[in-house]
């Protein structure tokens, strides 16, 4: 039986007088990857950003393990495991890989730090090969690797990531899916915001679909995936 | 003509130095540190205080006051460093550039003014007793005829610039301190906390200036509570000659702005050396708008 690890409240939140979220609730639940779907300005960043830290909640809680962390800055969250790998991969460009891996442990013990780079270099053999390369020279697909691997050097218990396809070949795309299959088979849940909603929906085991601030349909992927009327709708194209 | 480049080399070094916490909060903030002069200024009458109380305890040896007066003045100095950082600075996050620009003037201004009505409105003596015998011991060397007090100079700048290359480059804090230069919102998503690295970056700049106005101090017998002005002008050139933001354009202009006063003093004149320091920024800024280095943001904190 799965438990509830993250959980969101009937929030309310918005940049100036107008709200982007509209008393929005969803849950993650552990071992689980599920993806949130949406077009533009449906709120889905908005809501990473109110389970990182990055945006305050109007109103509602945010529940981490059952504990509400409404109030928890970014770094505290950091510290319970709560891990955003933010939209647009922002790889620190003129530190090495290697240097964008350890700004990646900064919440954690630096004894551990040696040992953490070397296993993200077996996972990830390419960034060992380039460990003193700028991050701002390697490809979109090589600085989207480097930042799950900087987000996993934080040592997640959950997986935040917002458009790790985003302006990918689909080769990488696909690699990059495989990869969060295989972190989430190691046991850490992902939540994952995509536009690609076809992709996304193949590995989700749970889906939200968010329309302009409010969450118009939960379901399992393969239920989401098959419904014509929300891939119309919601999903757009294909 | 040895001498000349050995006295330019030693001036450098000085604006060197101090122009390196200017290029430090320019990397990190994007903003230039007005009341920058003042750490240097600050730093001179710290270690004048220090040598006196040190003095007057019955300690003379060289060897153990001049370290513990340049400790006690970098520390004092990063304290104020910080002090300017939270109060001219950090309540001014996000306002418009020009509001932290004048706050940090009006920092500079109560400093100096501080030490004016505290200390002296005139030039106040600095202590004999670690200065005279240093810069009196002369070595020859070849055609060299060089000071104890500039061997000091030469050697100090030197291993501070080294310690703050290790700093930058090879320890967690210093990669904190680029992270926060380059993506401050990603930074905090990695948890670092932001402010306080931007007050590590003021600190450490503030600690630098006042080791410099410890030797400054030594070298010139006297100081003054607007002593941080000029010097402080003076590297803010060097910095912005080197490329404002890179850590080797800071050594780089300050050197190279400490060479040409030297030797336009020697040449031309004393009355000339501003001239020839100002004339250089402007010659190397019409010819490389971002200065010497300024295109390798590589290095920037």
């Amino acid at each position: 039986m799965a438990t509830e690890i993250l959980s969101m409240e009937s929030i309310r939140a918005g940049y100036g007088p107008n709200d982007v979220l509209h008393g929005t609730s969803l849950r993650v639940d552990s071992g689980e990857i599920v993806a949130l779907l949406g077009g533009n300005g449906a709120g889905k960043t908005t809501t990473l950003g109110i389970l990182a830290g990055t945006v305050a909640p109007r109103t509602g809680t945010v529940r981490w393990m059952g504990k509400d962390i409404s109030r928890h800055s970014i770094a505290d969250r950091l510290r319970q495991g709560l891990v955003l790998c933010p939209e647009g991969r922002r790889i620190f460009p003129r530190l090495s890989v290697e240097e964008n891996l350890v700004a990646g442990t900064w919440i954690r013990d630096p004894k551990a730090t040696p040992r953490k780079i070397r296993e993200a270099y077996d996972r990830f053999p390419i960034l060992g090969q380039r460990r003193g390369q700028l991050g701002g020279t390697l490809s979109g697909g090589e600085q989207q690797l480097l930042a799950i691997a900087r987000a996993l050097m934080s040592e997640p218990k959950l997986l935040m990531l917002d458009e790790p396809s985003l302006g990918l070949a689909p080769l990488v795309v696909e690699r990059i899916f495989s990869i969060l299959v295989e972190i989430n088979a190691c046991g850490t849940p992902v939540l994952l915001v995509e536009q690609n909603a076809n992709q996304a929906l193949k590995i989700a085991h749970r889906a939200y679909v968010l329309s302009t601030g409010t969450l118009v349909r939960e379901g399992t992927g393969q239920e989401l995936l098959a419904s014509d009327e929300i891939r119309r709708a919601y999903l757009g194209g294909d | 003509m040895l001498e000349t480049l050995v006295n330019g080399l030693s001036r450098g070094a000085i604006y060197a130095l101090v122009a390196l916490g200017y290029t430090m909060v320019y990397g990190i903030l994007g903003m230039i540190n007005f009341a920058h002069g003042e750490m240097f200024m600050l730093g001179m009458f710290a270690s004048a205080f220090a040598l006196g109380a040190l003095g007057s305890a019955g300690l003379v040896s060289v060897g153990l006051t001049l370290p513990i007066a340049i400790l006690v003045a970098m520390a004092l100095s990063a304290g104020f460093g910080a002090m300017n950082e939270r109060m001219a600075y950090r309540k001014l996050r996000g306002a418009h550039l020009l509001a932290p620009l004048t706050s940090a003037i009006g920092m500079s201004i109560v400093l100096q003014n501080f030490v004016m009505l505290s200390v002296t409105k005139g030039k106040k003596d600095f202590p004999q007793s670690v200065s005279a015998p240093l810069a009196d011991t002369r070595w020859s060397i070849g055609p060299l005829n060089i000071s104890a007090l500039q061997v000091l100079i030469l050697g100090s700048t030197f291993v501070l610039m080294i310690g703050l290359w290790f700093v930058i480059q090879r320890t967690r804090l210093g990669i904190a301190l680029r992270a926060v230069a380059q993506d401050r919102t990603m930074a905090s998503l990695c948890g670092m906390k932001v402010d306080h690295l931007i007050t590590w970056a003021f600190m450490i700049g503030s600690a630098l200036a006042a080791a410099a106005g410890t030797m400054v101090a030594m070298y010139q017998g006297v100081i003054r509570f607007d002593a941080g002005y000029t010097l402080g002008l003076k590297a803010f050139a060097a910095a912005v000659l080197g490329g404002i933001g890179n850590i080797p354009g800071a050594v780089l202009g300050g050197l190279l702005i400490g060479l040409a006063e030297d030797l336009t003093t020697s040449a031309v004149g004393a009355d000339w050396k501003h001239t020839s320091s100002f004339a250089l920024l402007i010659l190397v800024l019409l010819l490389r708008p971002r200065g010497l280095l300024g295109e390798r943001v590589a290095d920037k904190v």
